[in-house]
């Protein structure tokens, strides 16, 4: 405990001047360090998340929000993928997440978030069937959900699993395992760029 | 599984298998090898922290730090996982219990001082774990005892990380436009924020080159301190007692300047109201004499009130220094922003058609898009893009088989496409060399008419550049469709040929204009360092007595024009267009196949190269372009803002973001150097007028700008003198330029080694994975064994 407290003596400056009254400065500290948000950007993720409830002003720290109620936000609700994100990002793995579970997913978006902690995460995103490893099956679906309303005719869609198989399947096992999605994220320059929601 | 298996072998008989269930039978084998090779997959060191509380990346990122700390320790084992309160099925749960036990290691394993202590709560972020589950892991950490050692380096450290982390927060407020770049990026995603980000790079530039330009010029002159406001009232140099060496040069520069005033001053008193306010566009007249243009800066004594004597602001060596640290900025600039770009495509290995579609499904979709319109759209864009992907691969399977008729109808097709376009950029540079000489003609004519006819003759070349840079990319890229190239290869060639028009237009410009100034004319008395200062046989043609402001002003009707014409584009034709599709699309099919407008962003990146392209062109001529060119950025900003969201739709193949970005900068990069040369050139050779600018008094005769530095230098001692001399010297480039090229070479060679490096460990990879295959199935069957 004495170590403890003389860490956190050193790490908690008060760098913002005046402090908050939702969160207190020990509080804030450990958002800043155990994420990669700055400490007004934690406020404003928390403004965000507050919107989304139903009755704002009882909105406490600990309040979960349902599925349907996150997907009011903007970004998650035109997204294709947003029941695997918030299934992926609830702690509870029942759909609904806290204010913890918000800050964690709105950090790994961000842009100061490195790349090897959102090649994770898309990962565990991409994998409908949560079997460790994207097979033919997740990349119809996740084709499927990618072209929206208008479907690729069955050729096709045969032709594209084919040639994203080819490309990234290294050791021929019919299906992209961590470490081959991560071989071919690390090169694709478009993916840090598409994988990022702005606060 | 199994007894689904054995129960099918005895319906079935091995002898007696239809096509049909043999497929089904090897269906059902290769479901149950892989639901048992998944879980023996499971059981493997690296995949066993899949289950666990902490997530994917604990153990493989303790493992890296524990490899980073512990290679003089040779632990035993290498791959330390946490098994820490699973859930998961019962047929696991055996051996991963026993897994516990022999390879547990906590997170707490190697944190031995206070610095250890506290990288490992710095390395807690990168977990993929909910926050719960880090704070966990951070106390665990906080409450191992540990050595209070080195508590200065964590100190240090510590401060460190503080002040990057303020800093940080202070720049993320002051980010100009980061609500409107939201907004944009909503709603047309990444590939068109790339246009407005580099807007904004490129007002940062012009910021910091206003900066440099004026404060170097403009705020000395300017400034009160007793200073003569005009030339003709600088001290004689006798009285200051300076080392000038001949005053026949400082009574020269006098009598010019007096002429050349007079002249101006006769021209400006007959000139009525309309007139003044066409001299503005063109810079002539009363804004000839401003602070403008190069013309009116001259080297100026103060005499401070407590000093005695004199001091001289050396305002030549001033000016020519400040062109030159301004360009050394922008280079400077440019090369940090370029390196961005190469790094991230030298990963980019194989490019094009190898990876298209890998990138395209896992990062295809904008994370960012807020707005339920542009995610129909974006799907809509996804799914073109994808059947036109697949098309192409139809496509190269097509190219591969085509027979040898066909490749040469087609060569022969594009060698005369390429014709033709060399043709047309051959015929606009020819257009634009003849309306500058036609205008000389023109101005002899129509010399006594009235003068908005007489400001449009002005102006006629520089519209008429305007004109073929509008005009001639659009033919460009029709003919392009001729030459049957991939879409990517057909966009890339297109841009360049636009590029090179620019360009080369600009040059052309450049050097009818050298050409004016320094060829010797029949008509024209030479003096005063102007070839034309004088009309002979009462010619209607105007002398021109300060050859620098007149290039200035050249360049400024140029960018002038440059500003207007897309801002009254924009309001004439975009907003009209979308106004009318909006009306009457459903009406009239010709409107309808018109289409809404797309955001055209190879031309709209072109438009700000442009800009930039004048602006470096003529800094020294005009030391103000630098701050005319961000009023524009930021005036442009809001007009392209507006029209995009309001009248644009997305282009229906988007940009690959990380790829144009570096296209751009490399097109700047190109007008950058192409921008120098001339300058530089025209610097070097011509002698600068004697009735203006702060080169007007001469040392020597032929005295040229450069000349202001080697005065300086030999006020130098005599070593300093030595030591610039060497720099000139063959003995001192020959050796540089080989040093040089021998670290090139190094460098070209090591990248060879790593790419052959990188191949040999895919080569690896993919070898482990066969081997992992092979020992699967090996252990699968041992399983089978053991249970059947």
């Amino acid at each position: 405990m004495k170590y403890r407290l003389e860490f956190c003596d050193v790490i908690s400056k008060d760098n913002m001047g005046g402090g908050s009254s939702i969160f207190t400065k020990q509080e804030l500290d450990d958002y800043q360090e155990l994420t990669y948000f700055t400490k007004k950007e934690i406020h404003h993720v928390y403004k965000r998340f507050k919107s989304l409830a139903p009755n704002p002003e009882a909105v406490t720290k600990a309040t979960k929000l349902s599925r349907d109620e996150l997907y009011a936000l903007p970004e998650i609700k035109v997204n294709p993928f947003k029941d695997r994100i918030v299934r992926v990002f609830s702690s509870s793995g029942d759909d609904s997440m806290t204010f913890e579970d918000f800050l964690d997913m709105m950090s790994v978006f961000c842009d100061h978030a490195p790349l090897a902690i959102k090649i994770e995460y898309a990962f565990r995103i991409y994998d409908f069937d949560e079997d460790d490893s994207l097979g033919r099956e997740d990349l119809r679906k996740l084709i499927d959900r990618l072209t929206g309303e208008m479907k690729l005719g069955e050729s096709d869609m045969e032709q594209l699993i084919q040639a994203v198989i080819e490309e990234s399947d290294l050791d021929n096992d019919d299906g992209l395992s961590f470490a081959e999605f991560e071989h071919k994220m690390t090169k694709n320059p478009e993916f840090v760029t598409s994988f990022r929601i702005r606060m | 599984m199994n007894q689904t298996k054995q129960a099918k072998e005895h319906e079935d008989g091995p002898m007696h298998l239809q096509k049909e269930d043999k497929n089904e039978v090897e269906q059902n084998e290769l479901r149950f090898r892989r639901t048992s090779q998944a879980a023996i997959l499971a059981q493997l060191p690296s995949r066993q922290t899949f289950f666990s509380e902490a997530g994917f990346t604990l153990g493989r990122r303790l493992s890296c730090i524990e490899r980073r700390k512990s290679h003089l320790h040779q632990r035993a084992s290498m791959t330390p996982s946490i098994a820490v309160g699973m859930e998961d099925d019962d047929a696991e749960e055996m051996v991963m219990a026993n897994r516990r036990v022999s390879h547990a290691v906590s997170i707490t394993d190697g944190v031995k001082s206070i610095t250890d202590q506290w990288e490992r709560t710095q390395s807690i972020k990168a977990m993929v774990a909910s926050i719960h589950t880090k704070r966990k892991y951070r106390d665990e950490i906080l409450q191992e005892p540990v050595q209070r050692t080195q508590i200065w380096k964590y100190q240090q450290k510590k401060a460190w990380q503080n002040f990057k982390q303020q800093t940080k927060n202070v720049l993320y407020q002051l980010e100009l436009w980061s609500g409107a770049f939201k907004e944009i990026e909503g709603q047309f995603g990444t590939s068109v924020m790339t246009y407005f980000r580099f807007m904004r790079w490129l007002l940062f530039l012009n910021f910091y080159l206003m900066v440099v330009m004026l404060g170097l010029t403009m705020v000395p002159y300017v400034i009160k301190i007793n200073r003569p406001w005009s030339f003709l009232d600088s001290p004689h140099p006798n009285n200051t007692g300076s080392n000038f060496t001949g005053d026949d040069f400082f009574e020269k520069a006098l009598n010019c300047t007096k002429n050349y005033i007079g002249f101006l001053d006769n021209q400006t008193n007959s000139e009525d109201w309309g007139s003044k306010a066409l001299d503005t566009l063109q810079g002539t007249g009363w804004m000839e004499h401003t602070v403008l243009f190069y013309g009116t800066y001259f080297n100026k004594t103060y005499s401070l009130p407590l000093v005695e004597g004199r001091l001289t602001y050396n305002m030549g060596l001033s000016y020519l220094l400040a062109t030159g640290a301004a360009f050394l900025v922008s280079f400077f600039l440019l090369v940090k922003n370029s390196a961005k770009g190469v790094k991230s495509s030298v990963l980019d290995e194989g490019s094009g058609q190898m990876t298209q579609f890998c990138n395209k499904v896992f990062g295809g979709w904008d994370f960012c898009i807020s707005n339920q319109k542009a995610a129909k759209e974006k799907h809509k864009n996804l799914t073109q893009e994808l059947r036109g992907d697949l098309d192409n691969q139809k496509l190269l399977w097509k190219i591969e088989n085509r027979t040898t008729r066909e490749k040469a109808k087609l060569y022969s097709i594009r060698v005369v496409v390429n014709t033709v376009v060399l043709g047309f950029l051959v015929g606009s540079l020819y257009l634009i060399y003849y309306a500058n000489n036609k205008l000389i003609d023109l101005q002899r004519e129509f010399g006594d008419v009235h003068p908005i006819v007489q400001t449009l003759i002005q102006f006629m070349p520089s519209v008429t550049i305007t004109l073929l840079n509008i005009i001639v990319p659009i033919i460009f890229k029709k003919l392009v469709e001729f030459e049957d190239y991939m879409p990517a290869f057909q966009m890339q060639i297109t841009l360049l040929r636009t590029v090179i028009l620019r360009l080369a237009s600009l040059l052309v410009l450049m050097g009818s204009l050298y050409g004016m100034v320094v060829k010797d004319h029949d008509h024209f008395v030479d003096d005063c360092g102007n070839k034309r200062w004088q009309t002979i046989n009462n010619t209607s043609e105007a002398p021109i007595k300060c050859w620098e402001t007149y290039v200035g002003q050249q360049i400024y009707k140029l960018i002038i024009l440059d500003f207007l014409v897309p801002f009254v584009l924009t309001f004439i034709v975009e907003y009209p267009r979308r106004l009318v599709y909006q009306k009457f699309h459903e009406r009239f099919k010709v409107v309808n196949m018109m289409g809404q407008q797309e955001f055209d962003l190879p031309k709209a990146v072109l438009d700000l190269v442009y800009t930039q392209t004048l602006c470096w062109m003529g800094l020294f001529f005009c030391p103000f372009i630098p701050m005319m060119s961000l009023v524009k950025c930021f005036i442009f900003f809001y007009v392209k803002k507006g029209t995009v969201l309001n009248n644009c739709i997305q282009p229906v193949r988007p940009f690959r973001t990380s790829k144009s970005n570096s296209l751009f900068i490399a097109v700047l990069f190109i007008s950058f150097i192409i921008s120098c040369g001339p300058m530089t050139y025209m610097i070097g050779t011509i002698s600068p007028s004697q009735s203006c600018g702060p080169f007007r008094v001469y040392s020597v005769e032929n005295f040229i700008f450069f000349d202001t530095i080697r005065n300086l230098i030999f006020t130098f001692p005599s070593d300093a003198q030595k030591f610039f001399h060497i720099f000139g010297t063959m003995a001192f480039f020959i050796p540089a330029i080989g040093l040089t090229c021998f670290f090139m070479y190094y460098y070209c060679v090591q990248a060879v080694g790593y790419k052959r490096r990188a191949k040999l460990l895919k080569e690896d990879l993919i070898m482990e994975g066969k081997d992992k295959q092979f020992l699967l199935a090996r252990v699968n069957e041992a399983w089978m064994y053991i249970e059947g």
